[in-house]
Order: structure tokens, then C-alpha cells, then sequence
């Protein structure tokens, strides 16, 4: 019940968002991600950047969504 | 034009390449007039308040320099900042004063039946709340001789309009931001490829992770009555992440384009939900440049910690207070505020108790760290329920129907 709940309708899919963005924090925090990844081979690198830009065009809302703060 | 939109990332791509093949002492008008622009694609006439409180703050700062006396500076200081701040009261909560003033009357008995304060219907200025902030900065910054005041009327209107800050912050400090434009940036590859890491993040968490939230919190909290319990808490989970998606990945595009530029500006956010306590979550992490805005601004000038105790927890409570008015003409967010306020003086209160009760509890130091960041999220977590609640009824709905 509650299995079918979590995978209906995105919601397993927000939870691993969830859970990505918690992770790179945790790793963020000790040392800058952005340093870490410099020290990395390209191939690791430019993998990141596809991922991220893979998931730009794949999962992205580009129906101009405004920011939240943007109406204060 | 929105930041997480094609059309922007054409515009600044276009401005970037033209920005480095430009001399130095091209850059400042090119930036302005592309910054006016980006205003503009929202509304021409926000460009004319834009430059209509520019003036404003640029003519007072000179003013203010250019007297002597005290009693002549402070009015100088009073007259425009209460315009710029004027502009905003205006355009942001006339009405709702209005409209607040006009119920508790008709509760009194005292209302007729037309309404006594005419209603003016103007539309917040995307943007008014952040630039006339750093404008009341750059004031009292000059006032209290901390600062120049800035000469030359371009690089000023830029500090005022600079596009990637200018819709929703960070509110940045003058003279960073002025000495940084004076001197010619050269083009770092470092710098750039940074400048593009943190923008592609920040869009990242704007339209995978906060705008695929967004959907299942709207749905919750449009009629709170319909709604289950069970997705009311998960929406309001969901919230709390959507929110920091959405602002954090705003600032981190504004930085990170600021970057490739050749501009730093300053830290907005500093990984909030790993914070150990809800000071920890304010003083430093959480929208950076507004809590200081607000200690520099408001909480120092009113004594700060330098009074009395119970002063200092008045002075606590007034600044979360404002805070949560700033963020919208609307009770949710003065309650926002006030339950942080209270979160933070009961913090203040308990802060002796609390470092007895963790030294007198054997936890191993992770563990404690652990609890507190979890502790810290859920305190946070309920104070997000009044801060995206339509009404404050909506809001104790939510909390009723979360708790039972």
C-alpha cells in the first residue's frame, strides 16, 4: 500500500531528488564540492556535467516556472 | 525574462561574449543598459521606479557627504530613505494596511459601509523589495561614514540594477560591489568554468528539483481540507526542499553568472538544513544577505545584545518580526516571523540549560550533531507551514490535520 503510494506519481522520483541534494550537501560541507570535483579527471568531471545537464533536459519544467521569491 | 528560461540564457550568453570583447571602460554603461533591458522584459514602467529610487539614493548619499552638520546629515538621511522606503511601504502594503485598518474598524463598530482608506491596487515591482534594501544600506552606509559616497551615476545605477541580483537579491553591500566594477576584470578561465558549474546547479535545483516538488505541494495545500493528512506532511517535507531548490537555485544562477563576469557577489545560503540550531540556521546559513541586512540595519542600531535582556528579547522578536512582513503583505508571514522570534528567544533563554544538559548527557558527538540537525529541520519544518499557507486558517488546518 504505502509501496505503491511512493512509487505512484513521482513521488519516488522527489525522494531521490530529495536524497541527492541532501548528499552533495553533507559532502559540500566538509569540503567544497566544486574543489573536489576540480580535483578529479576529466572524464569524471565532464560525466558530472552531462548527468546534470541530461537531467536538465530530461526531468527540467521549461515552462518558465517564476521563483518563489521573486513576489516579495 | 526568468532566469530558468531559454531566452535568458541566450541573452546572457550573447551579453557574456560581448562583455570580454569590449574594453574595460565599456563595460560598466554595457552592463547597465543590458540590466535596464532584463528590467524592462518585465515591465517599462518598473525601469522608471528603478531609476526614480536610483536618484532618489544616489542624490542622498551625495548630500548626505556634502554636509556638515549632524542634525542636517540625519535629515538628509531621514528624507531619503523614508522616500526609497516609501516607494516600497506604497507598492507593497498600503492595501493591506488598508484593508487591516478597515476590518478592525468595522469589528470596533466603528466602519461605515464604504471603506474609509481607498484601496490604491498598485502591483509590487518584481525586484522593489531587494534593491531598495541594498539603496537603504548604501545610505546609512555613507551616514555613518563607513563608506564614500559614490560619484560616478553609472557605476551606482549598476550597484542599484545589476541584473543577476536585481529580482531577488542577494542584497549586496556597496563598496564590495563598487570597488569590484571599478577595476578591469580580465577574462580567468577558472573563474568562468566556476561561474558555470554553480549556474548549472542552481538551474538544476530550480527546474529538476524544485519545480518537480512544487506540483505535489500546490496540489496539497490548494484546498487543505480536501487533502489527506498523510500528503499534507509529505507536502509540507516537500516544501521545505522546493523552497531552498527554488531560492537557492536563483542565487546560485546570480552568483554564477555574476561569476563569469568577473563579479563576486556574496554567499546567500549555506547548506541550511544541516544546521545544528535555528541560530545556526539564521546567522549564517539561511538567506545570508537579508539576516545581515536585518543585524546591520535594524538589530544593532536598536541596541542589539548591548541592552538589557529583556530588551535584547524584544529587539529579537521586533527584527523576525519585520522579517516576516518584508516577505509579504500577508498575517502568515508576520506569524512566520513571530514563531521564529520566539524560537530564537526561547534559544537565548535556555542557552545555559541546554549546554548543561548536553554535558551532563554521555551522546557521542556525532550522534548530538545528528539529533540537532534533525531537531533544528522539524522546529524549521512547522514555521515553513504559516510561510506557504495561503491564510493563517489554512495554516492551523494544515497543522491540526498534521498532528492528528
Amino acid at each position: 500500500m504505502i509501496w505503491a503510494r511512493i512509487t505512484a506519481g513521482g513521488v519516488l522520483l522527489a525522494l531521490l531528488l530529495i536524497a541527492l541534494l541532501i548528499s552533495v550537501e553533507i559532502i559540500d560541507e566538509r569540503r567544497p564540492v566544486w574543489e573536489r570535483l576540480a580535483a578529479q579527471p576529466l572524464y569524471v568531471r565532464w560525466g558530472v556535467y552531462y548527468l546534470l545537464i541530461f537531467g536538465l533536459i530530461v526531468l527540467g519544467t521549461w515552462q518558465g516556472q517564476a521563483f518563489v521569491y521573486m513576489q516579495f | 525574462m526568468f532566469l530558468n528560461s531559454f531566452s535568458f540564457l541566450a541573452f546572457f550568453a550573447a551579453l557574456a561574449i560581448a562583455y570580454y570583447a569590449v574594453p574595460h571602460r565599456f563595460r560598466w554603461p554595457l552592463l547597465l543598459v543590458a540590466s535596464l533591458y532584463f528590467y524592462g522584459t518585465f515591465s517599462p514602467s518598473y525601469v522608471v521606479l528603478l531609476l526614480a529610487v536610483t536618484l532618489v539614493a544616489y542624490w542622498g548619499g551625495r548630500g548626505i557627504e556634502a554636509s556638515d552638520g549632524t542634525r542636517e546629515r540625519r535629515a538628509l538621511l531621514t528624507v531619503s530613505a523614508a522616500a526609497v522606503v516609501g516607494a516600497l511601504l506604497a507598492f507593497k502594503y498600503y492595501d493591506f494596511f488598508a484593508t487591516s485598518l478597515d476590518a478592525a474598524l468595522a469589528t470596533a463598530g466603528l466602519g461605515g459601509s464604504t471603506p474609509l482608506f481607498p484601496r490604491l491596487g498598485l502591483v509590487l515591482a518584481v525586484g522593489l523589495s531587494f534593491y531598495t534594501f541594498s539603496c537603504v544600506s548604501y545610505l546609512v552606509d555613507v551616514y555613518a561614514r563607513r563608506l564614500p559616497a559614490e560619484r560616478h551615476f553609472g557605476h551606482f545605477a549598476l550597484y542599484v540594477s545589476f541584473f543577476p541580483k536585481l529580482l531577488a537579491g542577494p542584497i549586496e553591500r556597496a563598496e564590495p560591489f563598487l570597488s569590484q566594477i571599478r577595476r578591469p576584470v580580465r577574462f580567468s578561465a577558472p573563474g568562468v568554468t566556476l561561474g558555470l558549474q554553480v549556474m548549472l546547479w542552481g538551474l538544476f535545483k530550480k527546474v529538476v528539483i524544485a519545480d518537480h516538488l512544487a506540483s505535489f505541494v500546490d496540489a496539497a495545500y490548494a484546498q487543505p481540507t480536501f487533502s489527506s493528512s498523510a500528503d499534507l506532511v509529505l507536502a509540507t517535507y516537500f516544501f521545505a526542499f522546493q523552497l531552498y531548490c527554488d531560492f537557492s537555485g536563483y542565487s546560485d544562477m546570480a552568483i554564477g553568472a555574476s561569476k563569469i563576469l568577473g563579479i563576486d557577489l556574496m554567499e546567500n545560503f549555506r547548506r541550511p538544513y544541516l544546521s545544528t540550531s535555528v541560530s545556526d540556521f539564521w546567522a549564517k546559513r539561511w538567506h545570508i544577505s537579508l539576516a545581515r541586512w536585518f543585524r546591520d540595519y535594524v538589530y544593532i542600531p536598536m541596541g542589539g545584545s548591548r541592552v538589557s535582556r529583556i530588551r535584547q528579547y524584544g529587539n529579537v522578536l521586533a527584527v523576525f518580526l519585520v522579517s516576516g512582513l518584508w516577505h509579504g503583505a500577508n498575517w502568515t508571514f508576520v506569524v512566520w516571523g513571530g514563531v521564529n522570534g520566539l524560537y530564537h528567544v526561547l534559544s537565548l533563554m535556555t542557552r545555559r540549560a541546554r549546554a548543561r544538559l548536553a554535558e551532563a548527557i554521555a551522546v557521542p558527538a556525532p550522534v548530538k550533531t545528528v539529533l540537532s540537525v534533525v531537531v533544528t529541520f522539524h522546529l524549521i519544518l512547522v514555521t515553513w507551514v504559516f510561510f506557504r499557507a495561503e491564510s493563517l486558517s489554512d495554516a492551523y488546518t494544515i497543522l491540526g490535520r498534521a498532528a492528528g
